[in-house]
C-alpha cells in the first residue's frame, strides 16, 4: 500500500511525524523509519525487564525485598 | 554549520537514538536539520512513554539502594542505555550520588545516550570535576556531537573545568555541533584568550574553515573583530584562509568580517585581496555583487589597499560585464560610495575609464551628477571625476546639462575652474554650457 510505510511510522510515533519527511521521504523510507522506532522500542523494553531481574540478583537480600516491592 | 553539516549531525543523534549505525539512516541526508530534530524528539517522546511505567518504578527503587550499591548495579546490570533514560525521571540527588561512583568511561557511555532535556536538572548539578573528567573522555571518542547536546545545559563551572581537558579541535567542532547556538558567544568567553590562535590554526590543519566561517554568523562584534584580527594578522592562517576560500568559494563568508575588523585587519585582507591570482578575485568580485557587499568591498579596495591593489582591482572591473557595473552603481549610488570608487577608479587608464563610466552614470544620470561632484570636491581627485564625464557619449552628456544647470553658480565655477586646468573644457561643454 502507498502510504503503509508513513500510517506505521504515525502509530509508531503516537503522532504525526514532519510533514516535510513525509513529502521527501519514500514509503519505504517511512516504513523503514517505522520499523527501526518499534525494534528500539522493543529492545529497550527487552533491556529494562532483564535489567529489572539482573538488578534484583545484584541487590542484598533485605535490600532486595523491598526493591521488589517497589518493581512491582 | 553548512545545512549538509547540520544534517549529518542530526542523522548521527537520531542513529544513537535508534541505536543503529548511522549508515542504515543514510536515506535522511536530503532531508532538513530542523525536521530530523523534531523527528528526534517524537522518537525521544515515543521511547519514554513507552516504558515511563517501568522506569518511574526503577527511579522509586533506586532511592531505597546506597549510591555506591547503586552505581555497581547500573553497570553490571543495567547498561547505559537504560541509565541514560533512567537520569530523565531519577530524583537528582541520587543521580549524582550514583554518578560520583561511577568510573568516567561507563559516564561516558551514559552520556551518549542521555536526552539532555529531560535531564536537565541531573545535568545542571554534576560536579565541576566529574564533567571534566567525562569531557576529557569525550574528547579522546572524537564525541563531539555528544558535548555539543550538553554543552547548554551544563553549568558555567562545569565549562571551565571541562574547558582545559578538550583539545583545540574539540572545542572548534563542539561549537560546531552544539545545540543553542545563541549561547556560543558567552561559551567562547569562558575560552582563555591565549587558546583562541590555537583553534584557529586546528580549523587550518583540519581544513575546517568554512565551518569557523559559519560559526562567525552566531557571535557577536566584538568577537567577530577579536577573532577576524587573530586570522587576520597571522600570516599562515590568513594564507589558509585564502586559499580555502578561493577553493570552496567562501568570500561571503569572509567579506563580512571586515566591517568588525581592526585597521590593521582590514589592510591585511585587503593586501590578501590584491594578491589573488585573477580568476579568484573575480569570484570574490562575484560573490561581492551576489550578496551585495559592495559597501564592504569597495572601502576595503579604496582605503586599505596600496596604488597597485587599487589598480588591479580597477583593471579587473573595467573587465566585467555590464550588469555587474550597474549594479555596482546602484550600490555606489545608494551607499554614498563615489568617493571611495573615485579612488579606484583614479587607478585606470583613460581607455579602461571610458566604458566604466559609461555605464556607471547612464542609469539614473541626472541624479548621479551631484553624487559624483560631491565626490570629487572630497577627495580632490577632479581629474579621475572630470574624465568620467568627459568620456561620457555626447548624448549622455547632453542629458547632463539640465542638471549642472541645478549647481549654484560657486559650484559651477569650481568644476569650470578644473576643467579649464585639465584641458577638458571643450569635452564638457555640452555639460557646463
Amino acid at each position: 500500500m502507498a502510504t503503509d510505510g508513513v500510517a506505521r511510522l504515525r502509530a509508531e510515533l503516537d503522532t504525526e511525524p514532519p510533514a516535510a519527511l513525509i513529502v521527501l521521504l519514500s514509503d519505504d523510507d517511512l516504513g523503514t523509519l517505522a520499523t527501526l522506532v518499534k525494534d528500539a522500542k522493543e529492545s529497550q523494553s527487552e533491556a529494562l525487564q532483564r535489567a529489572s531481574d539482573q538488578a534484583l540478583s545484584h541487590l542484598p537480600r533485605l535490600v532486595r525485598i523491598a526493591v521488589a516491592r517497589v518493581l512491582g | 554549520m553548512s545545512a549538509a553539516l547540520e544534517t549529518r549531525a542530526e542523522i548521527l543523534k537520531l542513529a544513537r537514538l535508534l541505536e543503529v549505525d548511522p549508515e542504515q539512516l543514510e536515506f535522511l541526508r536530503a532531508a532538513d536539520a530542523s525536521d530530523l530534530v523534531a523527528l528526534r524528539e517524537q522518537v525521544t517522546d515515543s521511547l519514554y512513554s513507552q516504558v515511563g511505567g517501568p522506569l518511574q518504578r526503577l527511579a522509586s527503587a533506586a532511592k531505597l539502594v546506597p549510591g555506591g550499591l547503586a552505581a555497581a548495579v547500573a553497570q553490571r546490570a543495567m547498561g547505559p542505555v537504560l541509565c541514560a533514560r533512567l537520569a530523565g525521571v531519577v530524583d537528582p540527588s541520587k543521580a549524582i550520588e550514583v554518578a560520583r561512583h561511577l568510573p568516567a568511561p561507563f559516564l561516558s557511555d551514559v552520556a551518549i545516550h542521555v536526552d539532555p532535556r529531560r535531564a536537565k536538572t541531573v545535568i545542571a548539578k554534576v560536579p565541576p570535576a566529574i564533567v571534566a573528567q567525562v569531557g576529557a573522555e569525550l574528547d579522546q571518542r572524537d564525541e563531539f556531537v555528544t558535548m555539543g547536546r550538553f554543552v547548554g545545559f551544563v553549568g558555567d563551572d562545569a565549562i571551565r573545568a571541562a574547558l582545559p581537558e578538550i583539545s583545540d579541535s574539540g572545542l572548534l567542532q563542539i561549537g560546531f555541533v552544539m545545540e543553542g547556538k545563541e549561547r556560543l558567544d558567552y561559551m567562547i568567553g569562558l575560552i582563555p584568550p591565549e587558546r583562541l590562535p590555537l583553534i584557529l590554526h586546528a580549523a587550518a590543519d583540519l581544513s575546517l574553515w568554512p565551518e569557523l566561517l559559519d560559526l562567525f554568523t552566531h557571535v557577536g562584534p566584538e568577537l567577530k573583530g577579536t577573532i577576524g584580527d587573530l586570522a587576520a594578522c597571522d600570516e599562515e592562517l590568513l594564507d589558509s584562509l585564502a586559499r580555502a576560500a578561493g577553493e570552496e568559494d567562501l568570500w561571503d563568508g569572509v567579506l563580512p568580517l571586515v566591517p568588525v575588523l581592526s585597521d590593521l585587519g582590514r589592510r591585511r585582507i585587503a593586501t590578501m585581496a590584491a594578491r589573488l591570482d585573477e580568476p579568484i578575485l573575480l569570484q570574490v568580485i562575484g560573490a561581492v555583487e551576489a550578496n551585495d557587499m559592495w559597501s564592504i568591498f569597495i572601502p576595503l579596495a579604496a582605503d586599505y589597499m596600496d596604488d597597485d591593489g587599487r589598480a588591479r582591482i580597477a583593471a579587473l572591473v573595467a573587465t566585467v560585464d555590464q550588469q555587474l557595473i550597474l549594479t555596482l552603481a546602484e550600490a555606489v549610488e545608494r551607499d554614498r560610495l563615489w568617493a571611495q570608487l573615485l579612488q579606484i577608479a583614479e587607478q585606470m587608464r583613460p581607455d579602461q575609464l571610458e566604458p566604466v563610466a559609461d555605464r556607471l552614470l547612464s542609469a539614473g544620470l541626472e541624479d548621479r551628477l551631484p553624487s559624483l561632484l560631491a565626490a570629487v570636491e572630497e577627495t580632490g581627485l577632479w581629474e579621475t571625476g572630470l574624465q568620467m564625464l568627459a568620456s561620457l557619449p555626447e548624448g549622455l552628456k547632453a542629458r547632463l546639462a539640465p542638471a549642472a544647470a541645478t549647481l549654484s553658480e560657486a559650484e559651477r565655477r569650481v568644476v569650470l575652474e578644473h576643467a579649464r586646468e585639465l584641458g577638458l573644457t571643450d569635452q564638457l561643454s555640452a555639460v557646463l554650457s
